[in-house]
């Protein structure tokens, strides 16, 4: 078989394509991953923000409670706190842009955010066991 | 952009490149299962790049480019996958058109399956007439290299095609 004998084949595709798309199914499968993405961001967002208070609480009531109280453990305090707060207002924004611009398809984003955010506060409690 | 303008691009893209991502998925998705997933990939893909479209080349070129890069990761992803999903779960994206079937493109495509990732890819633009400059650029490979794989691909294409018996050729 001759080259253009077989570009003549391949060209064949574009007049009949051999497949047809089930939209349905399509629009159902992007509708999962936004769901997914929705999940695991809520879900990580919620737990570090959670996370991130008490362990505030718990840093500033240890801290004061001890008559030898530390700057530093006071500043890990104010830290956490900020962090928590910090997350608060992205996820605030987050949920307002939402609804003007769908940003959730990005399924793949959310998870590196997700994993970016799990670093962190993994840091943030090494640094909190080395300093206690 | 608003959602519906993304929404109305990507049904415009679609309807006016399925015939290229269906290469490009056939290419590199052996059975079906794996056919709907790649399929889904790139149309996800394709989704998220409208924002990023500059219009500096042409759309059916943008699209290869995006449904080649994903096919590639997504054959190297598969490669470590060890979990499929439970067939149960699966609701078919793609259908068989009812188009009439050519034996001899179902050998292309066995022929295509055999090669490397790059040479794939490759084979597919050369079949739909990019040029060197564009596959280069597509691919991040200099021309003269395109033109050397280009070369091996279409001399080991037709010596296949000699030992292929078939009698309609």
């Amino acid at each position: 078989m001759e080259f253009e004998e077989m570009k003549k084949i391949w060209d064949s595709q574009n007049n009949e394509p051999l497949y047809a798309i089930n939209e349905h199914a399509l629009h159902n499968r992007i509708l999962t991953k936004k769901k997914q993405a929705y999940h695991i961001t809520n879900f990580s967002e919620l737990l570090l923000i959670i996370v991130n208070a008490s362990v505030g609480c718990f840093v500033l009531g240890m801290t004061l409670a001890n008559q030898n109280s530390s700057v530093v453990m006071i500043f890990l305090a104010v830290w956490m706190f900020a962090s928590a707060v910090y997350l608060l207002v992205s996820r605030i924004r987050r949920i307002r842009g939402e609804h003007q611009f769908d940003r959730s398809i990005d399924k793949s984003w959310a998870i590196f955010i997700t994993r970016l955010r799990c670093l962190l506060i993994k840091c943030a409690f090494h640094n909190l066991a080395s300093g206690t | 952009m608003t959602e519906k303008d993304q929404k109305d691009i990507f049904e415009s893209w679609l309807a006016q490149c399925k015939a290229l991502i269906f290469k490009v998925v056939r290419a590199y998705a052996a059975d079906s299962m794996d056919q709907d997933d790649l399929f889904q990939e790139i149309t996800i893909q394709v989704w998220r790049s409208i924002p990023s479209f500059r219009h500096e080349s042409a759309v059916t070129t943008w699209i290869y480019r995006i449904s080649l890069n994903t096919a590639i990761k997504w054959i190297t992803k598969e490669k470590k996958r060890s979990k499929p999903e439970p067939i149960e779960n699966v609701q078919h994206l793609l259908r068989e058109s009812g188009a009439k079937k050519d034996e001899r493109l179902d050998w292309l495509y066995d022929e295509i399956h055999k090669l490397d990732e790059i040479d794939r890819s490759l084979t597919l633009l050369m079949l739909d007439n990019f040029s060197y400059k564009e596959m280069a650029g597509m691919l991040g490979i200099t021309e003269t290299n395109v033109g050397v794989k280009i070369n091996r691909i279409k001399k080991q294409l037709i010596s296949k095609s000699e030992k292929y018996n078939h009698h309609g050729i």
